[in-house]
């Protein structure tokens, strides 16, 4: 059981907890599966290559599930992503790990909804932004519950 | 540049909506989607425990969504292009999904742009899907763009 994260307990310029991924040519094929996304470069490695690829690459989609997974474990059961905007920057590929991460940037009410508004991006093992996003969660508040 | 889709053609798709599809969130899908995240948890087995409590009402993985096809558009673009490259996404979510949720997805290009990039000429389509539950509230909405490209460029 993870503790609940609270509105109240959120600092801006906080640092999100880091998901570091380690996908597999295996969980492409996986991702395709579950997706529905059956693009072949991202399982055909001669297909890959034949559109000037340097490999198969990782799904977009699969990439944004990674930070969406970042973003939904670190607000719980209690929180809710409210949105999430990235930018595919570059290329991943499988057998080398991704850094998931993400920074608090602002924190407001809004209509009654306490919402952190955060900047987002994936890594690679060289360090270069392969995605950049922003994503606004929805918290608890423990002071708006107070009497 | 020239354009490889004429602006007739272009015309002719542009905010025309697909046809709906409806799905019920279920759970052996959404195991398969956790499971491709190394997301999966207890909870998603808790139907295997007996009197445990139903996997029913389980919130989804947001991005979950994407595995929910729009019907099939009913205008068609002759698509040029055979290099293909996720370009960025836009989700808003409204309300959590869940299992047991019927959810009704349909989708639209709204915008269709040449453009000069890393990997040459360039074709920048952005689609708009809009997911609604079985109480008619729109829960999510999704802005996708894609490049499609011409591979020899990529490969000069």
């Amino acid at each position: 059981m993870t503790t609940q994260a609270h509105y109240d307990g959120i600092t801006e310029g906080t640092d999100l907890p880091v998901l570091v991924k380690h996908p597999t040519r295996r969980q492409l094929v996986m991702y395709a599966g579950a997706s529905g996304d059956f693009n072949v470069f991202h399982y055909d490695q001669q297909a890959a290559r034949g559109v000037g690829l340097p490999d198969v690459i990782l799904h977009g989609a699969l990439k944004t599930a990674f930070l969406s997974q970042m973003l939904a474990g670190w607000v719980g059961e209690g929180g809710m992503l409210r949105s999430l905007t990235v930018r595919y920057r570059d290329l991943d590929l499988p057998d080398t790990p991704l850094f998931c991460k993400g920074r608090v940037t602002r924190k407001y009410v809004e209509d009654g909804h306490h919402l952190v508004a955060c900047d987002v991006w994936t890594e690679n093992a060289q360090g270069a932004k392969t995605i950049t996003g922003q994503a606004v969660v929805e918290l608890p508040s423990r002071l708006a519950h107070s009497p | 540049m020239a354009a490889k889709v004429p602006q007739a053609a272009r015309d002719a798709v542009i905010g025309v909506w697909s046809e709906p599809m409806t799905y019920d969130v279920e759970r052996g899908a959404v195991l398969r989607f956790v499971r491709t995240l190394n997301d999966e948890g207890p909870r998603w087995y808790a139907d295997n425990e007996p009197g445990a409590q139903s996997s029913d009402g389980l919130a989804v993985p947001p991005t979950f969504l994407v595995s929910l096809f729009a019907g099939p558009h009913k205008a068609d673009w002759k698509n040029p292009y055979e290099g293909l490259l996720d370009a960025g996404t836009e989700w808003q979510f409204f309300e959590k999904v869940r299992v047991g949720d019927r959810i009704t997805v349909a989708a639209r290009i709204t915008d269709m742009t040449d453009k000069q990039g890393r990997v040459g000429d360039m074709l920048m389509v952005t689609t708009e899907f809009r997911y609604t539950n079985q109480h008619g509230k729109l829960v999510a909405t999704q802005r996708n763009t894609v490049a499609w490209y011409e591979p020899e460029a990529r490969k000069a």
